[in-house]
């Protein structure tokens, strides 16, 4: 018995589950579907009982920034545990642990939740705009205040997920875990958001950017520590 | 033991009472408050600590017990956290006419609240022993960086009327003399109080633990 076991690259095997969960999906769109029309549904709410002209426009930039990052929030608290709910469903789970390094496993899904975020906030974010008539002054600190706040939450709650499908209720579970851990990533993007309507000097911005990548940083490196325990438990 | 740390904590009360006088620029007798309120406010923290160090060797050693000690921490934790942030509110009333204004230190009591609320729901949703030593465990360590995020960096970050804690920007102690005094003196009293609480329901739950062979 002097079987050699080949070991892929990581980055490979990453790419294989990234790809491995980008087709099963495919096949049900669950994940998608959910988050989209959940964000859609509260999109409609808000866009039809207040509009843009309800609100002061002094207090439109706090206001309409919390309300965009509600409706992310709770999107992505609708579809994110789904990439490890699936596996325990379908007891595919130790399959996957045979067959990738719990890194890859992490990272692979990760990035899965990551493009399902970034995807969906491509259709929300203008149609919120648009509707909301969200005055932004800067577009570019806007789109990165966006892209990164949505890199930190996927970052923080990818491991929740997998926390949650482990356990019972999980539904009502992720939330409940989720929140307390990325609030105070919240709060710092709903003030830099805010900040790109009010046109704030660009040191205010930087400086709440260094904090959102600074705690997204502190996640990423504790959560690729963490998983393992979590995944192979 | 403990008659010692029962006549610290009644001369704590004396001293604070009688013997330090109202702290100059707070309103009437409302700066008494600091030599519980405050100490409370550490012991919250620290349990966190505690907490976080016992899961982390729980996730090295794998032994329930340190499962259970973090537990412990936690569930004194909660308690402290909402101790904290009671007495925090009577004194915003009294200071700034007002129960409750999301002031930074205000957000951060409330989110540290929620994360041990979380880890109790946490814990009582999963059945199995093991299984729950360790998702709790990997929780309690990944609220850490909230944590921290919470305690030290956003009360730097954004406006605060509270008033300067010990760990100021100035890197200054702002208080002196008897009121110095009382306020070290309650800070100790409070921390031995904690450990002979946390000592005391670790042990009950060690034995628990000895007695049934397994963990509940």
């Amino acid at each position: 018995m002097n079987m050699e076991i080949k070991k892929s690259p990581l980055h490979h095997e990453i790419y294989v589950v990234f790809i491995k969960d980008v087709k099963s999906e495919l096949r049900t769109k669950v994940a998608a579907n959910a988050i989209l029309l959940f964000a859609l549904t509260t999109l409609f709410l808000v866009s039809y009982v207040v509009g843009p002209y309800r609100i002061a426009p002094a207090d439109q930039p706090y206001i309409l920034s919390a309300w965009l990052w509600i409706i992310f929030f709770f999107s992505a608290m609708s579809g994110l545990s789904r990439v490890f709910v699936k596996e325990e469903e379908t007891n595919t789970s130790i399959a996957l642990q045979l067959a990738a390094r719990p890194e890859a496993v992490f990272l692979g899904k990760f990035f899965f939740n990551l493009v399902l975020m970034l995807g969906i906030a491509l259709v929300i974010t203008p149609l919120y705009v648009i509707l909301m008539e969200f005055p932004v002054q800067s577009w570019s600190h806007f789109i990165i205040v966006i892209f990164l706040g949505l890199t930190g939450m996927t970052t923080g709650v990818t491991i929740i997920g997998a926390i949650v499908a482990k356990a019972s209720m999980k539904g009502t579970l992720f939330p409940i875990l989720s929140f307390p851990i990325i609030i105070p990533l919240l709060l710092a993007v709903i003030e830099g958001t805010s900040m790109t309507a009010r046109s704030a000097s660009l040191a205010q911005t930087m400086q709440l950017t260094s904090v959102i990548i600074a705690f997204t940083g502190a996640m990423f490196v504790l959560s690729l520590l963490l998983f393992e325990k979590v995944w192979l438990e | 033991m403990k008659i010692l740390i029962f006549l610290w904590i009644i001369i704590i009360c004396y001293l604070s009472f009688l013997f330090s006088p109202p702290a100059a620029g707070f309103i009437g007798e409302s700066s008494r408050i600091v030599f519980f309120h405050v100490p409370i406010a550490w012991l919250t923290v620290l349990s966190f600590l505690v907490a976080m160090i016992q899961a982390i060797r729980f996730l090295k050693t794998r032994d329930p017990i340190y499962d259970l000690m973090s537990a412990v921490a936690c569930r004194q934790g909660f308690l402290f956290a909402i101790l904290a942030t009671v007495t925090g509110s009577v004194f915003a009333r009294v200071m700034w006419q007002s129960f409750w204004n999301w002031d930074p230190r205000e957000t951060s009591i409330t989110i540290l609240l929620f994360i041990y609320a979380a880890y109790l729901v946490l814990r009582a949703s999963i059945e199995d022993p093991q299984r729950r030593a360790i998702l709790s465990s990997v929780y309690a360590t990944f609220s850490f960086i909230p944590a921290l995020f919470l305690i030290f960096i956003v009360p730097r970050v954004y406006y605060s009327l509270h008033p300067d804690t010990l760990i100021n920007v100035q890197g200054k102690i702002q208080m002196y003399g008897r009121i110095l005094f009382t306020f070290v003196f309650s800070l100790g009293g409070f921390t031995a109080l904690y450990f002979w609480m946390y000592n005391l329901e670790c042990r009950i739950e060690k034995l628990l633990y000895r007695k049934e062979g397994h963990y509940d």
